[in-house]
């Protein structure tokens, strides 16, 4: 494209008339000419009054509470400071960066990729690593927990191992399928929280 | 670094409560300006400070913490538009072959408006870079960077966004 | 004679727990921060428009504590010293309607009534019960039901074997269990993420618009009972359950799709302002009219 060209486009690219070729053609040549740069930049100055607008703009209504919430529901209240324990610092750490990533991959449609299939597994190793850390945590809380807690943990975490190894081995016959990989993460996602819940039990008692 | 963010760095909810009233006006206001509707305003605002409080240890107090919060929304908004798929995605529609697509709203032709309110009218691409630029001052070197457009993007995006704001402030 | 002698030796071998009445009262802010422990038993949390806080009932002897004023305050049950458990107590607890309470618990049910402000729950096998309409309701038994009644603008509700129930809810709703039901009744929620492994879920009512209901389960059956006249997005999808829809109720007709297995169903109905959001790897989805 020539400058001659780019001139004529200007008004057509502002109003979103050009094709999206002509478009792309119309923003490279930006990146190579200063001149055209600086004919933009005088065609069209920022309007009056943006510099008057408001810098601060609360909310229409508090979102404290829902981001309590929130926060709460990551399963690290505000307001407990983290107490190092053998294995739970480091597993509590990662259980929080990985439950706001992991929404977004339980409800994204991902598309039936190679790096879908990537993701999850990258998301298992993690999970099950901190699984890991929080069932050692669970073993030597154990003697701490009420016998009849104990089995309700016990039963709770079965259910969840049988729902792990049934999406596990639908993945495995399916390794594309995403919506499997989903449940597979979700899965995960259970059994990590009911061990943290429980380790916490554990460290209560 | 004030003893407040360290307050909340190392746990202290009462202090991050503290810092989210100081803060949330400014972050609402640019989540309110690259969204363009209230209440995806609100969703970003209530991100970005879940994300703050989870990655709160990493700050080292370099820059204002508003800065950096700043920082924050900019790329939650980012990370939502990269994600946008449940929006965007074509679905096939039962009782309609045409499909609305939320958040796009155009002015209203024949009626003046406020500068805000042409703003918020503004194509997305458009609107980011002109509220990254024009009200946050962020070079078109640094936009692109951020939003992984070419630096010539950003300036004819820029030049589209002032062009339409000014047509519209003009009726 | 000897009957006696050894009944007397019994009751002096396994003294039976003393218990005292209380009545107690402090003053404290409308927004105070309350924090309750009591570990079995009943807990009932009233709230009222005097800014104080007032508790009656029964406890084991000399285990009550209390204490605070202005922002805060704390009151309790602890264990008696030598006891291997925890011995119930049954206490009644007026809070200001604004206050922030944090209640703790293991077996002790707890039921909250008249607040507006925050409620915190923590509890192992207890049940909880809370009405109202409240800012904030975050509760958790490991195998007690948790049952939430009214408009409250945030719940938080984490589950195990028992089931959730909410009724009129509204606003933001996070709810999982295990094995336990989820079971909402007329419910018109701003944004619901509803998570079972096991347990059914069954949602009754409706979704505001530009809202969004979310269900995960992987065996749990799902019912959705919705308005015919609905505007959302669906994604309904089974891998080895079938999706039945019948929202219109005549059956197969234009734009109602067939009841199908192991194939996602997505559709939009009406001008698609909210969003409907399904996934179960092997429980069934029903989207049913009311």
């Amino acid at each position: 494209m020539t400058c001659r060209d780019f001139e004529a486009r200007a008004d057509a690219y502002a109003e979103g008339r050009l094709s999206p070729r002509e478009a792309a053609a119309f923003e490279a040549h930006l990146d190579r000419c200063a001149a055209c740069a600086a004919l933009l930049e005088r065609a069209a100055g920022s309007p009056p009054g943006v510099a008057g607008l408001a810098r601060s703009i609360e909310p229409a209504e508090d979102l404290w509470p829902v981001i309590r919430g929130r926060l709460a529901s990551l399963g690290q209240r505000p307001g407990r400071v983290a107490i190092p324990r053998w294995g739970l610092a480091a597993a509590a750490l990662i259980l929080v960066a990985l439950s706001s990533g992991v929404t977004a991959v339980l409800l994204r449609p991902a598309p039936r990729t190679a790096s879908a299939t990537l993701d999850v597994s990258a998301l298992e190793a993690q999970y099950a690593a901190v699984s890991e850390d929080l069932t050692g945590a669970l073993e030597q809380a154990r003697s701490r927990l009420d016998p009849a807690t104990l089995a309700t943990i016990e039963r709770n975490l079965r259910i969840i191992d049988t729902a792990l190894n049934e999406t596990r081995q639908a993945l495995a016959n399916d390794p594309g399928n995403p919506a499997l990989g989903q449940m597979v993460v979700a899965a995960w996602r259970q059994k990590v929280d009911l061990l943290r819940r429980a380790t916490a039990l554990g460290s209560e008692s | 670094m004030t003893e407040l963010v360290r307050r909340a760095q190392a746990g202290d909810s009462d202090a991050f409560a503290a810092l989210y009233r100081t803060h949330v006006g400014k972050v609402h206001a640019l989540c309110l300006r690259l969204a363009g509707d209230t209440h995806d305003a609100a969703d970003l605002t209530q991100d970005v400070f879940v994300r703050a409080w989870e990655s709160l240890a990493s700050f080292r107090g370099e820059s204002a913490l508003g800065s950096w919060l700043h920082r924050l929304a900019v790329n939650a908004f980012l990370g939502t538009r990269r994600a946008s798929s449940r929006r965007e995605r074509r679905i096939f529609a039962v009782d309609d072959p045409a499909v609305l697509e939320r958040g796009e709203e155009t002015a209203s032709q024949g009626l003046s408006m406020d500068l805000e309110q042409a703003i918020a009218g503004l194509p997305k691409g458009a609107r980011t870079v002109f509220v990254l630029h024009d009200i946050e001052g962020y070079q078109h070197e640094e936009i692109a960077r951020m939003t992984g457009i070419a630096s010539g993007t950003s300036k004819a995006q820029l030049f589209r966004a002032r062009r339409l704001l000014r047509e519209a402030l003009a009726r | 004679m000897r009957a006696l002698v050894l009944l007397a030796a019994l009751l002096a071998a396994t003294p039976l727990p003393a218990q005292e009445k209380i009545n107690r009262r402090i003053a404290i802010d409308s927004d105070a921060s309350i924090r309750i422990w009591n570990l079995a038993g009943i807990t009932r949390i009233i709230g009222w428009d005097r800014d104080s806080l007032a508790v009656t009932g029964t406890v084991p002897s000399g285990t009550f504590y209390m204490g605070g004023a202005g922002r805060g305050a704390k009151l309790g049950v602890e264990r008696p010293e030598g006891s291997k458990g925890d011995l119930p107590a049954t206490l009644e607890i007026r809070v200001p309607r604004n206050a922030r309470v944090w209640v703790k618990s293991a077996s002790a049910s707890v039921e909250a009534s008249g607040l507006s402000g925050e409620l915190e729950c923590s509890s192992v096998d207890g049940s909880v019960r809370v009405e109202g309409s409240l800012r904030l309701v975050v509760a958790e038994s490991m195998e007690g039901n948790l049952s939430v009644y009214g408009p409250m603008s945030v719940v938080r509700l984490k589950g195990g074997g028992g089931t959730i129930t909410l009724r009129g809810a509204r606003g933001d709703l996070m709810a999982t269990t295990v094995g336990g039901a989820i079971l909402l009744s007329d419910a018109a929620l701003r944004r619901a993420h509803l998570e079972t492994v096991s347990g059914p879920v069954a949602y009754d009512g409706t979704v505001a618009a530009r809202g969004t209901l979310e269900v995960i389960t992987h065996s749990g059956d799902v019912t959705l009972r919705l308005p015919t006249e609905i505007s959302a997005e669906f994604e309904l999808s089974s891998f080895d359950g079938a999706i039945l829809y019948g929202l219109s109720g005549k059956g197969k007709g234009k734009g109602e799709p067939a009841p199908q297995v192991g194939k996602p169903m997505s559709f939009t109905t009406g001008g698609g302002d909210a969003r409907v959001t399904v996934r179960s790897f092997k429980g069934e989805i029903r989207v049913l009219k009311p």
